[in-house]
């Protein structure tokens, strides 16, 4: 057991697939509190209470097809891209859409002041997290908190790098205007 | 948001861990013994059905015996998706295969269950050997509403919706109407059911005429019971939430 915890998400997954009942509990021991942050994180609204059903969703997915796994890849960024694929589906692709079109028409009217955040403010992060845009948030979630790179979460999000770069500025930005707002 | 939210319920971590460490224990298990407990299952529930059918209808048993074949198929195909190794959870929307076969087998069940109910159900001459007799007003109801064709609507409306409730009642966690493809998988997958009185219909030379209203009475009870079991988890777990 102590050799495992020693070993990498990917060696890990390797011997998940074999059928190591110890090696997918070491998997959901290290992440089963990372995706459901995320997931809590990443719902407003009325849709938060569907966190516990896309939390099991996203395990249960993973579950079915493990034997997908591409072993050149990292096994954090496969996990999030499962619960991010169930999120769309089970909330729908639409209502995250105009989720994101209606938070995004009222953070752009705090665009033009410019603040500065400063480093107490993440405390009031959560609060703010729930007012930017759908999109903006789960790019910020997945790089900043989550600690991927603009690459990966592009990959995982199916849009270019370079778009979800502009997107973490945009979002980084409306936050820090957010939290000095609110202070 | 409420503070309740926040924390990943424990008891429900759990569950969803043991669900998928059985889900591999019984993955080691030979296939060959899995094939046998699917047989078992389904000669032992089809004989049962078999012998249920032959004691009520035994002078018109042709009719029968193609349905007794049908649903006897039904019930390897319900319990061969029942046993295939997975996790054995209900969560909303996941169609697992195992829920497949749990529908299929209870729709099956219950599909039986309302031929019993009401003698005058399909055949135009009922059993004098069926003990339940309490729904024997209800064709007269019908009849009086529309003659034949209300009395076919109606009663393919009653017995699925009756069936439909039954069935989806059992695997109400995993019910959603969130899309026309959540809603049509199990309405067809309980529709599957109904094949076998279907055919029975089409081939009596008196209820042949009239099978497509029983066909679309049947189909409305099934949409109709899905919103009633989907309504009705939901002010219950909403209940269980506060």
């Amino acid at each position: 057991m102590a050799d495992l915890e020693n070993k990498e998400d990917e060696a890990l997954m390797e011997l998940y697939i074999k059928g190591e009942l110890v090696a997918f509990k070491e998997l959901y021991s290290r992440y089963s509190t990372r995706i459901y942050g995320f997931l809590i994180r990443r719902l407003t609204g009325r849709h938060r209470t569907q966190a516990m059903d896309l939390f099991q969703l996203t395990w249960l997915k993973l579950h079915e097809s493990r034997s997908r796994f591409d072993r050149t890849k990292k096994f954090s960024a496969w996990i999030f891209t499962i619960a991010l694929n169930s999120l769309r589906d089970l909330v729908g692709r639409k209502q995250l859409e105009v989720e994101s079109d209606q938070l995004e028409n009222q953070s752009s009217a705090l665009d033009s002041e410019e603040m500065m955040i400063q480093r107490e403010q993440w405390a009031s992060l959560q609060d703010s997290l729930d007012k930017i845009s759908s999109q903006q948030r789960e790019i910020f979630l997945l790089c900043d908190w989550e600690g991927f790179s603009s690459k990966e979460v592009a990959e995982m999000v199916k849009i270019s790098e370079g778009n979800a770069r502009q997107i973490l500025m945009r979002a980084r930005k409306n936050l820090k205007t957010l939290a000095e707002a609110s202070s | 948001m409420k503070e309740s939210e926040d924390i990943l319920s424990e008891d429900i971590s759990r569950k969803l861990e043991r669900a998928i460490t059985s889900s591999l224990i019984r993955e080691q298990e030979p296939r060959w013994m899995r094939f046998y407990r699917v047989f078992r299952f389904s000669l032992f529930t089809s004989g049962i059905l078999y012998i249920g059918l032959w004691y009520c209808f035994r002078h018109s048993m042709n009719h029968w015996m193609l349905a007794c074949g049908l649903w006897a198929v039904a019930m390897l195909f319900g319990f061969y998706f029942y046993f295939i190794p997975q996790p054995k959870i209900e969560v909303k929307n996941y169609w697992s295969s195992w829920i497949i076969g749990k529908l299929i087998l209870l729709a099956t069940f219950n599909t039986w269950m309302t031929l019993f109910l009401c003698p005058h159900f399909v055949v135009l001459h009922p059993s004098e050997k069926l003990a339940f007799g309490f729904l024997n007003g209800l064709p007269d109801l019908y009849m009086a509403l529309g003659g034949m064709s209300a009395c076919m609507f109606f009663c393919g409306f009653t017995f699925s919706l009756l069936s439909g409730c039954l069935s989806f009642i059992f695997i109400s966690k995993t019910i959603s109407l969130s899309s026309w493809r959540s809603i049509l998988k199990p309405a067809l997958i309980s529709f599957s059911s109904l094949i076998p009185i279907l055919i029975i219909q089409i081939f009596d030379m008196n209820l042949r005429f009239y099978f497509f209203y029983w066909l679309a009475g049947s189909l409305l009870g099934i949409l109709t019971s899905l919103v009633i079991v989907s309504l009705l988890s939901r002010v219950f777990s909403k209940k269980l939430l506060n």
